[in-house]
């Protein structure tokens, strides 16, 4: 080969090789600056653990920082102002969780297709229209007005982020950034309102309107109204109540279908999405537990409070755990979300608190009239024409480019979404307002029950929860706080109001919110029911609430003994049974002997009761017959409410399993006849049906008993998958104790569950004991990004170490590394 | 040779954490213009593959690189010895890509042909017609 040829040979290979290696092809990084092995995806492994000791530098410091990494991670934090305390929290929280800081607030902003593409723009559009980020920046505006201290705490939780990213070459990025050849966003002080809008969407985004136009649409407006009831039929409220109950006494037959239901429901489904409840009954309810118990249900006289909050399992989990110290003035354990500038969920020296999900209905819809359809200008409002707001929203690539472009309309009262000739704008507090930080920053500094209440009336306002408190008194309380809209008199929210008039609009909000403190029967407890009792209170706060299957085990629980232990409340939370199995499988069985003694039960059936007798009613992982009730149940539940489904078998709305509950006691109610049988069933019928089919179902997929395909926790496991969802950074198919309607639910597929266990005993040393699916660190190759899930997954906890100094950390040998933050011109 | 291969791994292994990946292609090439190698291209496949090699066992002195490997091949749904397969191969074809540019430009520039430079890949290249 001649001189030149081997030259040009040899060149366009290298020229090749360089373009690989310096170019992404799509989401593919490129493979260069990827392979490097010293600056390249293989310093991800070289990052996985701490140095024994090591130093960094956050300008505007205003003194040294101490952080000691205990035994399981947590970073113990000794400064000695508050700011600087919480400069280190966004430090040590970025140096574990950087992409995920970045991943949500991307999420809420609606920048996802900056790292991921056009791929990503169906959900960065979702995010836009809701108006999440618009709602964070006008919020953010007000604070730096009226609230300058609250600013001055995002930013130093802001300098602390900034400066680990700072501190970084490409070799430490967490893996998701090599992976995607991104680089990392900087912190500023709004994002953590961001993450805050979009903890409002997980907990607050309630579709009770979609739900009931779609049942409307099906059966009419009144069975709607009976099947999505704003009293729930089984009434355990968490507010105490020994007065006279009233109960809805049936459930109305199915109607004639609501047109104007119909003609609405386009619109509706473009706000909250298709929705699909499919076949579990109570939904992917992101729901949680928290119950504390006060001295005279204490065996040692303290109080002992426990949380439990439900919320999506991911990895890295959702939350980080921390401690927090300025002497004199902080001292506070717990978990924060990361990209929040203090505890969430955790206890100082005098007082523990936990939240569980109100639930309330705080958004509405209003049918708003436009001047054009197709380019709207204005809405006609009390008659006049009145200008709407326009939001442009520019949707940047990768490379920066515009790839979409929308404008988002507003009313007074929202965005505005206009499907089929039907504009319905929105209303809902999460956009409204916020008060999150301020309350959560106080609150950590707590000193007495009382003192955290007014903190959270003063200050929460969305998404609404119910808090709960106890403190070293022995002192326990609850309250549904946050802003519960006041409407128009004898309305409700739970359907569309009159747009086109301001007397539609609200007027204000709940002053009395439910509250109970330090009640007689020595507990508390919440799992997402019904606050309080239709029989104390007529405020309408929501409807469709979740049947109170966990609130009636965990009452039953914490009112059979009056010397509870902390270990006990730790127990609790994987408690194997379910109110809600213990009283449907009484009734089935019931009918079911009635139905043997007449001759009537068929084989299939006769066997599936004999099965179901023998069961202790629990839900162990390698329990086989918590399968076969649940078989059964879904096949009940599945054909007892076929009249909701449409031409193609959806049902986008299913009835919570409390209604089934009141239906079992109208026996001939046209609801139990199966629409795709030639006869028409009734109560008994169809149960000794889903008896004999759940069994023959159960079968046909996984095989006979005895095999062992039925082992609950093979059935039922939980699923926790990574952030972007990547297989290989997952875990799924963790057996567990748990299922629907239990104290440890399993909800949604297994991508739901308890995400921060924590019992807490107040008596003269906080002693405290926790754990949370997952680890510290969002290193998959890191030895702390999964180290809890074992124990998690057995219902065990873990002590949590609650040092007043470092030196105490060490002296118990259980510092394992220590980071010194020293300070400087910025 | 394999002095020569030594010293190209060494400055490449030593250049990589302050130049990046294309210390590579830097060292490889510049190696083959200054100095009549008697065979470029496998000299730069060799130094190129040995030194990301050495600097990959440097690294599971740091850290789990194993394991690494094994979520990486979870990810790109490959096995993890792939992952380290793809690793030292990319340098490698990189080095000898660039050798043999360096030792074609050298002969080029001498006006020396084919004569000094026999190479592996040479061999296999098709005689021009």
């Amino acid at each position: 080969m001649n001189s030149t040829l081997s030259l040009l040979f040899w060149g366009a290979l290298l020229g090749a090789l360089l373009y690989v290696g310096a170019q992404s092809v799509g989401p593919a990084p490129a493979l260069g600056p990827f392979l490097d092995p010293v600056n390249g995806v293989w310093g991800v492994a070289y990052s996985a653990e701490f140095d024994a000791e090591s130093m960094a530098h956050i300008p505007g410091l205003d003194g040294d920082v101490e952080v000691v990494y205990d035994d399981r991670r947590v970073p113990h934090i000794f400064a000695t102002t508050i700011p600087d305390a919480q400069r280190a929290l966004g430090y040590v929280v970025a140096r574990d969780r950087l992409f995920e800081l970045e991943i949500q607030t991307r999420a809420t902003m609606g920048t996802l297709t900056e790292i991921a593409g056009p791929a990503a723009i169906g959900v960065d559009r979702r995010s836009r229209e809701l108006g999440l980020a618009w709602a964070a920046r006008r919020d953010f505006e007000q604070l730096v007005t009226e609230m300058p201290d609250l600013v001055q705490a995002l930013e130093a939780y802001a300098d602390g982020v900034n400066a680990y990213i700072d501190s970084l070459d490409p070799a430490d990025y967490p893996l998701e950034y090599h992976l995607t050849s991104a680089t990392p966003l900087r912190w500023e002080p709004i994002h953590t309102l961001y993450l805050l809008k979009r903890m409002g969407q997980t907990l607050a985004y309630n579709g009770t309107e979609a739900r009931k136009a779609w049942i409307a649409s099906r059966v009419g407006r009144e069975a709607a109204d009976a099947l999505i009831p704003v009293n729930s039929p089984i009434q355990e409220p968490i507010v105490p109540f020994e007065g006279e109950r009233t109960l809805a006494s049936r459930v109305p037959d199915p109607g004639e279908p609501d047109p104007d239901a119909a003609i609405q429901l386009a619109t509706m489904t473009a706000f909250f999405g298709p929705g699909d409840y499919g076949r579990d009954p109570d939904g992917p309810i992101v729901g949680s537990n928290n119950w504390a118990v006060g001295p005279s249900r204490s065996a040692t006289g303290n109080a002992v409070l426990s949380g439990d909050p439900h919320l999506g399992l991911t990895l890295p989990s959702i939350w980080y755990e921390a401690h927090t110290v300025v002497p004199g003035e902080l001292d506070t354990y717990g978990v924060t979300l990361a990209g929040t500038p203090t505890i969430i969920i955790g206890f100082n020296r005098d007082v523990a608190w936990t939240f569980t999900n109100t639930g309330a209905d705080v958004l509405d819809l209003y049918r708003e009239r436009l001047d054009d359809p197709d380019a709207p200008t204005s809405y006609m409002l009390d008659g006049e024409w009145r200008p709407l707001d326009l939001r442009v929203e520019e949707y940047l690539g990768p490379d920066g480019d515009v790839i979409a472009t929308d404008t988002i309309r507003h009313t007074h009262r929202g965005p505005i979404h206009s499907l089929n000739g039907v504009p319905m704008s929105m209303r809902w507090t999460v956009l409204d307002g916020q008060g999150e930080v301020p309350a959560l920053l106080q609150a950590n500094r707590a000193t007495s029950v009382d003192e955290w209440l007014d903190i959270m009336s003063d200050n929460w306002y969305a998404p609404t929860q119910n808090g709960l408190v106890a403190d070293r008194t022995g002192s326990i309380a609850i309250q549904s706080a946050g802003a519960y809209p006041i409407r128009p008199e004898a309305t409700q929210g739970d359907w569309y109001f009159d747009g086109t008039t301001k007397a539609s609009d609200w007027s204000g909000r709940l002053v009395d919110v439910p509250r109970a403190v330090d009640p007689e029967q020595g507990y508390l407890a919440s799992a997402n029911q019904q606050p309080i009792d239709p029989g104390a209170s007529d405020a309408y706060l929501g409807s469709d609430w979740p049947s109170p299957w966990r609130a009636l085990t965990i009452n039953r629980l914490l009112r059979s003994k009056t010397d509870h232990t902390a270990a006990d409340l730790e127990a609790y939370h994987t408690h194997p049974r379910s109110a809600r199995a213990d009283g449907f499988l009484g009734r089935i069985l019931d009918i079911a002997d009635g139905l043997e003694s007449e001759g009537r039960l068929e084989p299939g059936a006769t066997e599936a009761v004999s099965l179901l007798r023998e069961w202790n009613l629990e839900y162990t992982p390698d329990n086989t017959r918590a399968t076969l009730f649940e078989s059964v149940f879904e096949e009940l539940h599945g054909s007892l409410w076929d009249e909701l489904e449409d031409d193609e078998g959806n049902r986008r709305a299913t009835p919570s399993s409390a209604i089934t509950w009141m239906l079992f006691d109208q026996p001939d109610s046209p609801w139990w006849d199966d629409l795709d049988s030639e006869m028409v069933e009734d109560r008994n019928a169809l149960v000794a049906r889903s008896l004999a089919r759940g069994l023959a179902d159960l079968r046909a997929e996984r095989g006979p008993e005895a095999d062992g395909g039925w082992a609950w926790g093979a059935v039922s496991p939980i699923n926790i998958d990574h952030l972007l969802g990547l297989p290989a950074l997952g875990r799924r198919g963790i057996p567990i104790t748990g299922g629907n309607g239990l104290l440890s639910p399993t909800a949604g597929g297994g991508t739901h569950g308890a995400s921060w266990r924590m019992v807490v005993e107040l008596g003269e040393e906080v002693v405290a004991r926790g754990t949370y699916p997952g680890g510290q660190s969002g290193n998959p190759v890191s030895s702390s990004y999964t180290d809890r899930l074992e124990h998690w997954a057995a219902g065990e906890l873990e002590d949590l170490r609650f040092p007043r100094s470092a030196d105490e950390l060490r002296s118990g040998d259980h510092a394992r590394s220590v980071l010194r933050l020293t300070g400087g011109e910025r | 040779m394999i002095p020569a291969i030594a010293v190209c791994t060494v400055l490449m292994a030593a250049s990589t954490p302050w130049v990046g990946w294309l210390a590579v292609p830097l060292i490889g090439c510049a190696s083959a213009l200054v100095v009549s190698l008697d065979r470029p291209a496998l000299t730069g496949f060799a130094s190129g593959a040995l030194a990301w090699g050495v600097l990959l066992l440097w690294g599971g002195t740091q850290g789990p690189v194993g394991e690494l490997a094994g979520v990486l091949g979870g990810v790109l749904g490959i096995p993890s010895a792939a992952v380290f397969g793809v690793t030292l191969l990319f340098p490698a074809m990189l080095g000898a890509a660039a050798g043999g540019f360096g030792g074609a430009t050298r002969r080029l520039v001498s006006g020396r042909g084919s004569a000094s430079g026999r190479d592996f890949a040479e061999e296999n290249v098709p005689e021009t017609p």
